[in-house]
Order: C-alpha cells, then sequence, then structure tokens
C-alpha cells in the first residue's frame, strides 16, 4: 500500500519545525531551504517560492530567524538565515512537542493494529 | 535569461511596500527563481520550458501576496509595544498602555459589553446602597460645623415619657450652661397656611429666637427669626418661608417679602426666605415655614411658660473647644440645681446631651440607634460588596480566558525581552479601563436604584422624603469600587499571563495553561456559588420576616379600614365649630351607603409622630415624694372607635354620647395598665388623675384588649383612651372601615369633609394596610426587596459563572471528547461527565456558602421577626434553588458537547 501524501494540516503544522531546524547547523538562503526540504523528504514535502518567503519572512518578524544580505567574492549577494538564541529555544520545544505528538498517535494507531 | 523582477515586481504591487522593502523582497525571490530555472536547464530541460517550471513556483498570480499582506497585517495590527527600552518617562509608557488597552476593547466590543455590563451591575448595587447610607448617616445637615451640633433630651427617673423640654428648662440651660453650650428648640406643627383664598397644609417648625443664628444660617431673602424674637412674653406673628416651599407656592417671586398670611386663621407676616437646600434640622423632611416659638401659643396653645409642658425638640451648638463630656458635665450641674428649684416638675430630672447624629433620622435623640443604624448599613453594604466579588469573579474568568488565547502575544512579548512586570502593568491597565467603564454604567445604574429606593412610600404622618442623590461622597465610594474592582479581575490574568513559559506555551498550544486556568476558574465559581448562596439566604430571612411581621396579631382589624387626617383649625375654625363639624361629618360618613362604620382619634398603631402622654396620678397609690409620677401614652377618641379597629373591650364598657365635655370624666384602659396599676384588682371604677394630683378626677369604665400601638415590635405598654369631648385635640383621624373600593370611598368622605368646611385640606389619605407597609413593616419590606435585589443578581452571576467554566472547559475538551466518541462512548456518558464536573462545583460551593450563611446571619439575628436566623426553610429552599438552577446551566453545555463530531473534533485545534 503506497504511503498517502501529507495533508495541508499536517503540512501547517510542521513548516515552522522543518525550517527552523534546517537553519539549525548553518546559516542557508531561502533556495537552499527549499531544495534540502524537498530532497531529506524524498520529495514528499515541497516548499513553493510563494509559500516559503512569506513563513520565512514571518518567522524573521518574531525574532526566530534573523536574515542577512552577504556577499561572496565572484557571487551576487543573497540574504542567509540564521537561527537566534530565541528560536532555538522555540525549536527545541517544538521539537519536543512534535516527537511527543507523533509517539502518542503512534500508540493510538499501533493499538488499532494490534 | 528571464526577467523574473517584472514577474514578480507584477505580482507585487498590490501590496503596496515601502521602495526598499519591496526592492530587497524581489531580489530575493527572483534569485530564488534564477536559481531554479539554472537547476531545470542543467537537467536538460529547454530554456522556455525551465522558465515555465520556475514560473510555476509563484503558484497563482495572488498566492505571493496574498502570503506577503499577511506577514505585513500581522506586524500592523498588533504593534507589540516592547517592554521597557525607550522608555524614559513612566507616564508615556502608561499613556501607552491605555492606547494599546482601548484597541484592545474596541477590538473585542462584545467582551468590553459583557464585562462593562457585570461591573456595572456589581458597582450600581454598592453606589445605590451607598447613596442611602450618605443620605441617612453621613451627609451631615448643611449648615455651620454640623460637627459641632449635639441634640438635648430630658430624662425623669424611670418614667418612659418622651425626652423633649419644656421652653423654661431650655432657657435656664442658656442661660446657666455659660460658654459651654448655646441651646436652641423648636415643635413641629401642620398648620393651614392660607393665601389668597388657598390653603395649604404645610410642615411647620415653631423655633426659638436663636434657631437660625445658632444654627449658622444664612437668609435667601429677606431675614430670619432673631434671637431678640420667640420669647414667651408676647406672640411675634412672623413667618420664613421653606426655599422650596417659596419655590413651588409663590414662584419664587420676591414680593413675598411683607406678604400677609393667614396660618390656621391667624394672620401673620412674611419676613423672609430660609436660603436654598436648608430645609430644617431632619434631611428627609422639608420645613415649609418656620415660626417664633410664642406662636405655638396661638397655633396650639400650647403653655409656653409651663415648666411641665415638654413639647420642644433641643439642640444645642458646643462653644469654642467644649468637649461633649464637658458639655455633659455642664447639664448635670444645672439638672441638679433645677430639680431643687422645682421639684415639683424636675424632681430627679437629668439633661443628656448627644452627638448630632443620634437625632438625624429621627428628632428624638435614640442613644444606640446610631450604632443600630451602622449595623443595619454595614450588613448591606457587606451584601452589596458581595454582589460586586460575585461579579469580579465573573469578568476575573471571562479575562482568563481571553488571557489563555493572549497567551500568544504575551510569549512573544517576553521572547522579545519585555520584563514580566511590564507585561503585568499593560494587563491592569486593561482591567481598569474596563472598570472605569463599568463604573460609569455602574453610577447610572446607581441612581437610577437610588431614585427608585427614594420613592418607596413611607408612612410617618410628616411628609418624609429621601434624597439619595449624587455628591462627591458617593462618586469617590464608586470610583473606589471601580478600582478595587479592576485591581481584583486583572490581577489573576496579570499574573497568570506574565508567568507562562514561553517554550510551553508555544510548544502545546497552552495547554497545559489552560489545566491550570481551569482550577483557578472553577475556584473562582465555586465561591459565587457560596456568595450567591449567602445573598439568598439573606434576602430569605428578611422575606420570611416579612411574612410574619404581616401576620402578626395586631390587636385590631387593619383590614378595609382607611384614614383621613383633617385639622379644622387650619381654617381657623376653634373649639365649638370643630366639635360641632367632627358631629357632623361622622354622621354623615356613617350614613354614606357601604360605609360599616366610622371613628375619629388623635393618633393610630404604627404612627410614631402623633403621640401623646401624660403622667397618671393614681388614687391610693401616688408615687412617693420626690418620684416622678408614671407617663402613659393617651389617644383621644370618640364613640364607636373600638367597635371601628375591632379592638375587643374586655370589661367594662366602650364610650357613649352621653360622655361629654359636661360629663364626668371618663377613660377606657388596656390590660396592661389595669395590671400595672390594679394588679389583682377589678379596675373598673378606679379613679385617677393626668397632668397634676389636683387636675380632675378620671373614672375607668372601661378595659379594652391590649394592641400594638405606635411600636410594632414592642411589648404592649400602658395604654389609656379618653373621649374627644372631654380632652380636645384640633387634629384627628378620620378612620372609616368599608367594603367600597378605596377611590370611591375617599371620593366620597372628601366630599362630606368639603361640604362641611369649604378649603379644608383632608392629607395623608391611606389605608391602614398602606399606613402599617409603610410603616412598622417598612424596614422589612426595605430589607426584603433589597436583600431581594441582591440575591437575585447573585443568582444570575453565579449561574453565568457556571455556564460559563463549564461551556469554556467542554469546548476546550473537544478533542477528548471527540477521541472518547470515536472509541464507543455513548451520549450519554458525555453528557453524564460534563454534569459531574458541574456538579462538584455546584455541590462545593453550596456547602460553602450554607456554612458561611449560618455564620454571617447570627449577625442580623436581632433584625428578624418571627423566624432565627437558621431558619431550616430558608437554607432549604435557597440551596435547591442555586443547585437547580445551576445544574441547568450545566445541562446546556453537556448536551452541546454531545453533538460533536468525532471526526471535527480530532481535527479541533
Amino acid at each position: 500500500m503506497e504511503a498517502k501524501a501529507p495533508t495541508p494540516e499536517w503540512k501547517k503544522v510542521s513548516a515552522e519545525l522543518l525550517i527552523l531546524s534546517l537553519v539549525e547547523a548553518r546559516p542557508r538562503h531561502g533556495y537552499e531551504i527549499s531544495k534540502l526540504i524537498e530532497q531529506r523528504s524524498g520529495g514528499t514535502v515541497r516548499f513553493y517560492v510563494a509559500s516559503l518567503y512569506p513563513l520565512l519572512y514571518r518567522l524573521e518578524k518574531r525574532g526566530w530567524v534573523e536574515g542577512r544580505w552577504v556577499e561572496k567574492a565572484g557571487q551576487r549577494r543573497r540574504r542567509y538565515y540564521r537561527l537566534t538564541p530565541v528560536g532555538r529555544k522555540v525549536l527545541t520545544s517544538q521539537r519536543r512537542g512534535w516527537q511527543a505528538f507523533v509517539a502518542a498517535i503512534n500508540r493510538i494507531v499501533e493499538i488499532e493494529h494490534a | 535569461m528571464p526577467d523574473w523582477r517584472e514577474e514578480i515586481t507584477r505580482r507585487l504591487r498590490s501590496l503596496k511596500l515601502a521602495p526598499t522593502r519591496e526592492a530587497e523582497i524581489i531580489e530575493e525571490v527572483a534569485q530564488h527563481l534564477q536559481d531554479r530555472y539554472r537547476e531545470i536547464v542543467v537537467g536538460g530541460a529547454t530554456e522556455e520550458d525551465a522558465r515555465c517550471a520556475a514560473l510555476e513556483e509563484l503558484r497563482d498570480e495572488n498566492l505571493l501576496a496574498r502570503g506577503l499582506r499577511q506577514v505585513e497585517q500581522e506586524t500592523k495590527s498588533e504593534p507589540v509595544p516592547l517592554g521597557g527600552e525607550g522608555e524614559r518617562s513612566p507616564l508615556r509608557g502608561l499613556a501607552r498602555d491605555v492606547r494599546y488597552g482601548l484597541r484592545q476593547l474596541r477590538r473585542n466590543p462584545g467582551l468590553a459589553a459583557i464585562v462593562v455590563l457585570t461591573l456595572g451591575l456589581g458597582i450600581g448595587a454598592n453606589t445605590a446602597i451607598f447613596s442611602v447610607v450618605n443620605a441617612l448617616l453621613l451627609r451631615g445637615i448643611p449648615v455651620q460645623n454640623p460637627n459641632q451640633l449635639v441634640a438635648l433630651a430630658f430624662h425623669q427617673g424611670k418614667s418612659e415619657g418622651l425626652p423633649l423640654l419644656s421652653y423654661p428648662d431650655l432657657r435656664d440651660i442658656g442661660e446657666q450652661a455659660g460658654g459651654s453650650l448655646e441651646p436652641f428648640g423648636y415643635k413641629f406643627g401642620m398648620d393651614g397656611l392660607s393665601e389668597g383664598g388657598h390653603a395649604d397644609r404645610v410642615v411647620t417648625n415653631y423655633v426659638t429666637g436663636n434657631y437660625f443664628s445658632a444654627l449658622g444660617v444664612k437668609p435667601a431673602l429677606g431675614r430670619l427669626i432673631l434671637p431678640s424674637e420667640g420669647g414667651p412674653s408676647r406672640p411675634d406673628p412672623i413667618l420664613v418661608l421653606g426655599y422650596s416651599y417659596w419655590q413651588s407656592r409663590f414662584g419664587g417671586s420676591p414680593a413675598v417679602i411683607g406678604k400677609q398670611v393667614l396660618v390656621n386663621g391667624h394672620p401673620l407676616t412674611i419676613v423672609g426666605v430660609a436660603r436654598k437646600g436648608f430645609q430644617g434640622v431632619l434631611n428627609e423632611v422639608d420645613i415649609q415655614a418656620f415660626m417664633p416659638l410664642n406662636m405655638v401659643r396661638v397655633e396650639m396653645d400650647f403653655p409656653l411658660d409651663s415648666r411641665a409642658a415638654r413639647g420642644l425638640f433641643a439642640l444645642g451648638r458646643l462653644k469654642g473647644s467644649t468637649t461633649l463630656a464637658q458639655a455633659q458635665a455642664a447639664l448635670d450641674v444645672i439638672a441638679t440645681r433645677l430639680s431643687h428649684q422645682y421639684p415639683d416638675t424636675n424632681a430627679v430630672a437629668t439633661f443628656q446631651v448627644y452627638p448630632q447624629k443620634e437625632a438625624a433620622l429621627t428628632p428624638m435623640p435614640q442613644p444606640g440607634m446610631y450604632r443600630e443604624e451602622l449595623v443595619v448599613t454595614g450588613l448591606f453594604l457587606s451584601l452589596a460588596a458581595l454582589v460586586l466579588l460575585l461579579a469580579c469573579f465573573n469578568v476575573a474568568n471571562i479575562l482568563m480566558v481571553r488571557a489563555t488565547a493572549r497567551e500568544r502575544e504575551m510569549t512573544i512579548r517576553t521572547a522579545l525581552g519585555a520584563p514580566r512586570l511590564r507585561l503585568i502593568r499593560q494587563l491592569l491597565t486593561e482591567s481598569l479601563l474596563l472598570a472605569l467603564l463599568g463604573c460609569g454604567a455602574g453610577v447610572l445604574v446607581g441612581l437610577w436604584a437610588g431614585s427608585l429606593l427614594g420613592s418607596i412610600h413611607i408612612s410617618m404622618g410628616l411628609p418624609v422624603t429621601f434624597h439619595f442623590s449624587f455628591d462627591w461622597r458617593v462618586f469617590a465610594y464608586s470610583v473606589t469600587a471601580a478600582i478595587v474592582a479592576g485591581m481584583a479581575v486583572g490581577v489573576m490574568p496579570a499574573f497568570c499571563a506574565a508567568r507562562a513559559n514561553p517554550a510551553a506555551a508555544l510548544h502545546d498550544g497552552g495547554r497545559t495553561a489552560s489545566v491550570r486556568h481551569y482550577r483557578l476558574r472553577s475556584a473562582l465559581v465555586v465561591t459565587e456559588v457560596a456568595g450567591s448562596i449567602v445573598l439568598l439566604t439573606v434576602a430569605g430571612l428578611f422575606t420570611r420576616s416579612l411574612v410574619k411581621a404581616q401576620h402578626m396579631d395586631l390587636g385590631f382589624d387593619p383590614e378595609h379600614l382607611t384614614n383621613f387626617h383633617v385639622d379644622p383649625q387650619e381654617i381657623g375654625f376653634d373649639y365649638a365649630q370643630a366639635m360641632e363639624f367632627y358631629k357632623n361629618l361622622l354622621n354623615r360618613v356613617r350614613a354614606l351607603p357601604g360605609v360599616q362604620t366610622a371613628t375619629l382619634a388623635f393618633t393610630y398603631p404604627s404612627n410614631g409622630v402623633y403621640l401623646n402622654a401624660e403622667s397618671v396620678f393614681v388614687e391610693g397609690h401616688l408615687p412617693p415624694k420626690g418620684e416622678p409620677a408614671p407617663v402613659v401614652s393617651v389617644n383621644e377618641v370618640t364613640p364607636g372607635y373600638f367597635e371601628t379597629l375591632g379592638i375587643p373591650i374586655v370589661e367594662g364598657r366602650t364610650f357613649a354620647n352621653t360622655d361629654t365635655a359636661d360629663a364626668p370624666l371618663v377613660a377606657v384602659i388596656n390590660q396592661r395598665m389595669a395590671k400595672q396599676f390594679w394588679p389583682g384588682e377589678d379596675p373598673i371604677g378606679k379613679r385617677f388623675r393626668t397632668g397634676s394630683e389636683s387636675g380632675n378626677p378620671i373614672e375607668v369604665v372601661g378595659v379594652a384588649r391590649d394592641t400594638k400601638y405606635e411600636d410594632l415590635f414592642a411589648k404592649p405598654t400602658p395604654y389609656l383612651y379618653k373621649p374627644l369631648a372631654q380632652d380636645y385635640v384640633p387634629m384627628q383621624t378620620l378612620q372609616v372601615r368599608s367594603l367600597l373600593p378605596p377611590a370611591t370611598l375617599v371620593r366620597e368622605v372628601e366630599h362630606q369633609i368639603h361640604d362641611l368646611a369649604p378649603g379644608l385640606p383632608v392629607f395623608d389619605i391611606e389605608t391602614m394596610m398602606e399606613t402599617l407597609n409603610g410603616g412598622g413593616f417598612y424596614t422589612f419590606r426595605l430589607g426584603a426587596y433589597l436583600a431581594a435585589a441582591l440575591g437575585l443578581l447573585g443568582l444570575i452571576l453565579a449561574t453565568v459563572g457556571v455556564y460559563g467554566v463549564i461551556s469554556v472547559s467542554t469546548s476546550q475538551r473537544t478533542r477528548e471528547i471527540g477521541i472518547r466518541m470515536a472509541l464507543g462512548a455513548r451520549p450519554n456518558d458525555i453528557r453524564q461527565a460534563i454534569l459531574h464536573q458541574g456538579l462538584t462545583i455546584v455541590v462545593v460551593g453550596t456547602l460553602l456558602g450554607a456554612a458561611v450563611a449560618l455564620g454571617l446571619t447570627r449577625v442580623m439575628a436581632h433584625l428578624l421577626y418571627g423566624v432565627s436566623a437558621h431558619d431550616p426553610i430558608t437554607y432549604c429552599g435557597v440551596t435547591l434553588l442555586i443547585a437547580g438552577v445551576t445544574l441547568l446551566a450545566c445541562y446546556v453545555p453537556a448536551r452541546q458537547a454531545t453533538k460533536v463530531d468525532p471526526m471535527v473534533a480530532l481535527r479541533y485545534e
């Protein structure tokens, strides 16, 4: 049986978590973030420009990420996003919450399955 | 290379962003599209296909703009005022908090309206009660230095006579008190004032010459009575009008000065008008005319220079720094001196001095009454404060629910560095704003309720009007109540929101906080239920007292009895004319179709103003030398009195038409008087004298059953009745027993009165039941109505509170309910679970409330009649009422919960 595509509700809950976790290790620009999401999800999750950048700006306004223009030698300048200390706290709790939620659902699903 | 900028710019045009911001977004998004395009081309697609695929990133024409618009609006609509930084001026910070608070109110008009209304009702109840307290106890009479005023009372041994003074005693106190006290006095009158052929019945004061000067009152027009006037040597036929009577009767015309009017047929000259706002020394009685005291000899035939004629209400002004104790010491010396100088009239007599407020509500000083008034007003202020507390709890609950919804805002601000105190200040400012708006609503409610209370009919024999008006004290009380309410409703939600853990709030949607808030809200509602139990119990006890009082054995039959007051002296009738008038009036009224009986009497039960009392000297039982004779209340009545009122004669006979002025003097006494003066003997035929030992003997011809007299709740006192023909009093109450509708009876009787005496004012026409309800039962009625109103408010608030907390809790449990139903729970199970939740609150609240009520109602036990403070019927009734209503309030959300669609519930966020 093939796995069903995630519904819009699931994606909304996890979008912030995805972006915050991807900029945790190091600052990234928007295109890099969208490619990583697509690659690491095996194409299951895709963020289009029309959704990605409003979300990035929202996170920036909340102070969870900080955007900065960076100009590297020989390249056009790009806007890189990095995780702020507040964002780090938010990521930790969102990650914990997501794990608890998934575990709870798994328990229910496994019980019914059994 | 495609021009991405043009595509993006077109899509952003509608947003009207600032140019720099727009340029940045365009650059960034264009960069992304370029990267995407290059990736696809490298993958082998054509340039055109790659371009189309890249543009696919933008989806439809409007998606990017919609997303960005939401981001931009989030920033604009909720300008989150940051905490602390840049705020150098606390005033500026406060102003910002107020502006932000007002913006929040505008965004939630429905919630603001509910909160303002709830607080308005609570503050309004307090404003109304306080305006009554202010009018009765706090607001002094509008004279100079009212704190210096005192009331004087006369006491003689164990005699229970009225504490009034005689003019000679008052004069001697003035002469001998020296520099410590200036006494002055007055006597009430109800007189006929005729001018231009039109007669009014007016409330008057006959005053000593120094009345106005001692009070420090100035005239509005002309002059007032002078200290040289009012002495007993000769009458001073002058008159000073009360301000409001001058306005209503004479149109405020300055031409009244020098005008001649007739008072009870005697000509007097108007010399002045008292200043606006001054209406005598009792706030609730408006004196319409003031005359010098010596006119009382003319108008009332009162012997002004008799030391035994004690008919003056006396006040005094303490001079300099004289204290009450010093004044009392001076009076004790004077009393001792007078008792030696005048042993016949002043033996064992004392003068007592009290603060004037002991005589504020009634003219006779009643020590201990002020304390009693304080207890009663304290009780009702506490009840009103309890209602406000319940209202605050309700509002606190509402604000806590809202606080949960605003947790995200608070956590963002905390995360951005706002100090918690700053957030608390913001939330408290919002609560205070709501409370001040509630104060405005409450003042309006309070003013309306105050005027309603003031319009309740009071029957006292004097025209009494209460002005529960709004002055600076009432305003200050309302604002204080509002500020306290604002802090009370705001502090809990403020601390809860400011305590919120940002991580916890953001991760679990605030569910942990919700559980904590539910417990707190439930505790508040439990207290509300308990509070409403207390309020309704007090209301129930007062109501039961009222019912018991109204069914008490009065000793006479008040049904179908109507009273008419007339005083033929007001149109100048002398004794002969008045007696002829009364004889004809009785004959005519008794002959009217539908009239069963009719009589005349000076006074009647529950009338505390028309009182007459005389010293009684019983043959063979005279008091020892130096001891005053006992004083007994007297009523002058016509034959037919006892039959009309339904008072049985237990022995002997009633008065007959043969008991005339020329016949031997007779009296009917009550059982109590018979027992006191002739214990174990037959009183019929016994003789006594009234007034003095040397008066004409009076023979007891009958004994009437004890009834209630001026105080319906006192034990029967000795009482004696005299025939009007043998002891004439000009003013009489015509008492008519008839089954005719009151309006018809009144019309017929008034017609007969005016036929016999044209222009004679007929006043205070009311049925005996109206008199009782407005007189002796007044306190219970007022207590019952007030307590019932507060109790009803408490019940509504508690019901709304229970409904609110169960409803919110149920809606927050929607997901859990959905899961349960998906797992097989039946609607009945869900309903029972919700009801159980509500039942717990109601049961705990009821038990707590009953326990508190049992303790508190002991304070008011002495205010009740015929019921104990622990009356089981009241407690059971109230408990059942509260339990029933609040459980019904739980049933609605319980029923709604069973209608939840499990699939919808599981997606509920």
